[in-house]
């Protein structure tokens, strides 16, 4: 009894602390300028708010087959959703829909720039 | 009865967040100013969707919508991906324009060989020609 009871509160919390990242995402998505600063909002909710939404929903369901379910869906959030958010942010910088002048450092810049001058020197050859 | 009643309370509460995030989850897909945005924001949505199915499963105790989650867990990632590829190859054909009749050239190239002769024969012959001639100067 005492263990359900448990359960039960730490599902409520991590279900809680779900919902809270969800709202951050949005409200990060309202304030923040840029693609990217936009896609660091919302990839938040999509793997740790997720994950914590699954823990959850398992701590209140406590059935095993239901458990293997919810691993299998963190398992491919986790594994599709960092696609998502840098195939994203690829077409983002190659757009250049990004405020180069707040970038501390830019390596993909000098590589892109260095790939071109090669490119070059191929070509008149 | 006391347990459900305090599950509800806190189903209320996380349903109400979960609501709010979506909306300004939205809004921002309405507002986005560029259609990365508006992928973005796709993403974020799939997300909190799957958070409220997650809950919706926890508050009633039956598994009826575990396989939904599933589904999304493992496809919600396409909508986004073809935008971002899609944005990236219109704009590589956009900027570079010595890029851009090479790859036509070699694709129209390429669909002449496949394809039959009524249709390849002008797309074959203009296809190349303008390629190769942007490109030798260079």
């Amino acid at each position: 009894m005492t263990w359900t009871a448990v359960a039960d509160v730490a599902g409520a919390v991590c279900l809680l602390a779900g919902g809270v990242l969800c709202l951050l995402a949005g409200v990060g998505l309202l304030r923040l300028p840029d693609v990217l600063t936009r896609i660091h909002a919302a990839t938040k909710p999509q793997s740790f708010g997720l994950l914590l939404v699954l823990v959850g929903s398992g701590l209140w369901l406590r059935s095993l087959v239901d458990l293997g379910i919810l691993l299998l869906v963190g398992l491919f959030q986790l594994a599709t959703s960092p696609v998502a958010a840098h195939m994203v942010g690829r077409a983002a910088y190659r757009t250049g829909r990004m405020d180069s002048e707040d970038v501390v450092l830019d390596e993909l810049e000098e590589a892109l720039q260095r790939a071109a001058t090669e490119d070059e020197g191929e070509n008149r050859r | 009865m006391t347990a459900a009643t305090a599950h509800e309370v806190v189903a209320t509460v996380i349903a109400g967040l979960l609501l709010a995030a979506g909306l300004m989850v939205t809004l921002r897909m309405v507002l986005g100013p560029s259609t990365l945005d508006r992928a973005v924001a796709l993403d974020a949505l799939v997300a909190v969707v799957m958070a409220g199915i997650g809950l919706q499963t926890a508050v009633r105790g039956n598994a009826f919508y575990l396989p939904v989650l599933l589904v999304l867990s493992f496809l919600g990632f396409t909508g986004s991906v073809g935008v971002a590829r899609f944005m990236a190859l219109r704009d590589e054909a956009g900027t570079g324009d010595v890029d851009e009749s090479q790859d036509t050239g070699e694709e129209g190239n390429g669909e002449g060989d496949n394809g039959g002769a009524g249709e390849a024969g002008p797309a074959g012959e203009t296809g190349p020609r303008p390629g190769r001639g942007s490109g030798d100067p260079r």
